[in-house]
């Protein structure tokens, strides 16, 4: 089980001029929680648009599963994008639905399950994240752990085999955060699910990922590639070995 | 291949077999539950399942949530794993939510009247207070607010505010001009519109264009302003959302309404005269001697007043509804409708206040 699931190839990305990040490459394994680390504004939300689709770049190639996403017909990368599960920062619910019918939604959207399926379905996923109860709540009924933890199972929802988070701990207090990084190592571990994570929580990077890159926002380069233990030893550039000692140290 | 199970003295067995993804069978699943209930012990057997997702580990979650006694053998560890973490959290009852009583839903409906009408007293306070400060010059100014209202609110409403003006002036003058030539009185058409518009249409319809222009543009803006907290990290920097949020609005749209009614009036009286002269065979020059003799400057002034007025209640409902709104998207849609409806609602109760004291101290 060590197939390249996800691959980028000398990817450059830019808005107009404003270019965040050139010749760009890394390769995500199947089964891996991968880390994408960087300071804050280096891109690191802009390269995860770039591979769930959402920004095209401006030169190279996004390989999901061995298909180029980005020569793909819109058909295929609707197939594709299926079976990526994606948790937004700042957690994305549709505030007109219950948490029950948002995680609902892209069952009724791309499965052809009867209703009763369905309903049995978010259930489990609501119990998986701890919700179970709060079916018919509307989010803004609920704290801000709780609307993160309701979008993680919208995204579950479609038993995704690619599973990406955008800061999944930005705005959780540590108790919280511990919780949510055991329930993604959970759900690594019971699926076999592929994870990337958008991070700096220095804790939380070395307890979940096995694989990372780091991006440079000054040299607008994926400066390291490797694990992120081994960093934590042996770093390999100056600006990670910062990163480990500031965020650790204080 | 599935789901197979049988019940046999008190003891029930359920065996999941080959590719169970994308199990979908509800009737089964229910027949299988049926079968279950009256059984003391129950084993799941899994020995022979060679594939499963979410829709299998959902079935053995139901069977753990609805019997008791449940052992699950020769399970994948992921699988167990996920039913188990499904299981590990507290079982939380649902948490009711209220149901449709009727006394409960009128208590509560009393509750929220009485709850709006005071945020609404809130509301006016607190204007009224930052008004104070800012004819006193003690209030947070930042030019560019107001600078950006200004034009907002006035010249770049001018020309929708005048088109509707002139439509009106021309309808109006089209359908009494029709009514009129029965008597051979087409020529009062003039004076009809000329009354018409400078006494009240020309406001109404500069209130009712500037409501939905402005005031549902001031609630959404506001609304979402709150949404994003914004308000909030204004009251953290001591500022008061009044002045900084409500004054510009509300002076602005409070000043240049009255400009606007000037000259919708003015586009209503041109729109009955393109009527007049392209329909009826009255000359302009009739038309506007006829116009000039029916122009009162005392139905003029309350015509503006009434303009000054309507902008005030366009202002006071946008900004009310907007810092009211509550923190979701659906919200702010339902604050941008409520403070159009409110304010052509309080303007046509206001129009009829305001006939009545004008006629009846006889100003
Ligand atoms: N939609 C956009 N248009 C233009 N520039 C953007 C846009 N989104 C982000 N940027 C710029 O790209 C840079 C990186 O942003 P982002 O990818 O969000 O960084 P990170 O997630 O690492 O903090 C920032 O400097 C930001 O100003
Ligand atoms: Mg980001």
């Amino acid at each position: 089980m060590s197939e390249t699931i996800i691959r980028g190839e000398n990817l450059e990305i830019a808005y107009g001029e404003n270019v965040l990040l050139r010749d760009g490459n890394f390769a995500v394994k199947r089964g891996d929680i991968f880390i994408i680390m960087g300071g804050s504004g280096s891109g690191k939300s802009s390269l995860l648009k770039t591979l769930i689709g959402l920004k095209e770049p401006k030169a190279g190639r996004v390989f999901i599963r061995d298909e180029d996403f980005y020569q793909s017909d819109e058909a295929k990368r609707r197939q594709i994008m299926q079976g990526c599960g994606v948790l937004y920062q700042s957690g994305a619910l549709f505030s007109s639905m219950t948490i029950g019918e948002n995680a609902a939604l892209p069952l009724q959207q791309y499965s052809t399950y009867s209703p009763e399926t369905i309903a049995e379905l978010v259930e489990l996923k609501l119990a998986l994240v701890g919700l179970q109860g709060y079916r018919d709540f509307y989010p803004d009924e609920l704290s801000g752990g709780m609307k993160k933890r309701a979008s993680l199972a919208r995204a579950l929802a479609l038993d995704p085999d690619i599973l990406y988070f955008d800061e999944p701990s930005s705005g959780l207090d540590p108790v919280s955060s511990r919780l949510q990084d055991e329930l993604i190592l959970e759900i690594n571990a019971n699926q076999g699910t592929t994870i990337v994570v958008i991070s700096h929580d220095v804790d939380s990077i070395l307890t979940i990922g096995n694989n990372a890159i780091y991006l440079d926002g000054n040299a607008k380069q994926i400066t390291a590639a490797g694990s992120p233990q081994e960093w934590l030893r042996n770093p390999p550039n100056a600006a990670l070995a910062d990163f480990f000692k500031r965020r650790r140290g204080e | 291949m599935g789901l197979k199970f049988c019940n046999k003295d008190k003891t029930a067995l359920v065996e999941l077999e080959g590719d169970m993804r994308r199990f979908d069978n509800p009737k089964l699943a229910q027949r299988m539950l049926a079968c279950l209930r009256s059984s003391e012990k129950v084993e799941v057997r899994a020995a022979n399942l060679t594939d499963w997702d979410s829709t299998t580990a959902a079935i053995v979650y139901k069977i753990m949530r609805k019997v008791k006694g449940v052992k699950l053998v020769d399970f994948p560890q992921g699988l167990a794993n996920t039913v188990h973490l499904a299981l590990k959290i507290d079982r939380k009852p649902y948490i009711a939510k209220p149901d449709d009583d009727f006394f409960a839903n009128l208590g509560e409906d009393l509750i929220e009247r009485w709850q709006g009408l005071r945020r609404a007293l809130v509301f006016m306070r607190r204007t009224a207070v930052s008004f104070w400060r800012l004819l006193s010059a003690r209030a947070v100014i930042r030019s560019a607010d107001w600078i950006e209202a200004l034009a907002d609110n006035g010249y770049r409403a001018l020309g929708i505010v005048m088109l509707a003006s002139f439509m009106t002036g021309l309808i109006l003058a089209f359908v009494g001009a029709l009514q009129l030539r029965l008597f051979g009185a087409q020529v009062y058409i003039a004076s009809l519109v000329t009354i018409a518009m400078v006494r009240i249409m020309g406001a109404i319809m500069m209130g009712i264009i500037m409501a939905g222009r402005t005031g549902a543009q001031m609630a959404a803006v506001i609304g979402s302003m709150k949404v994003n907290e914004e308000l909030d990290a204004l009251q953290t920097f001591g500022l008061e959302a009044g002045d900084i949020v409500v004054m510009p609005r509300l002076v602005s749209l409070a000043l240049s309404c009255p400009f606007l009614t000037i000259f919708a009036d003015l586009a209503g009286i041109v729109g009955g005269m393109l009527a007049a002269v392209a329909m009826f065979d009255i000359s302009p020059a009739q038309y506007l001697l006829y116009a000039k003799q029916a122009f009162a400057m005392r139905d003029f002034i309350i015509g503006v007043v009434h303009g000054g007025i309507y902008g005030i209640i366009i202002a006071a409902c946008g900004c009310y509804f907007g810092i009211n709104c509550g923190r979701d998207a659906r919200s702010v849609g339902d604050a941008a409708t409520k403070a159009v409806v409110s304010a052509i609602v309080i303007m046509i109760v206001a129009t009829g206040a305001l006939t009545w004291i004008i006629e009846g101290i006889g100003i």
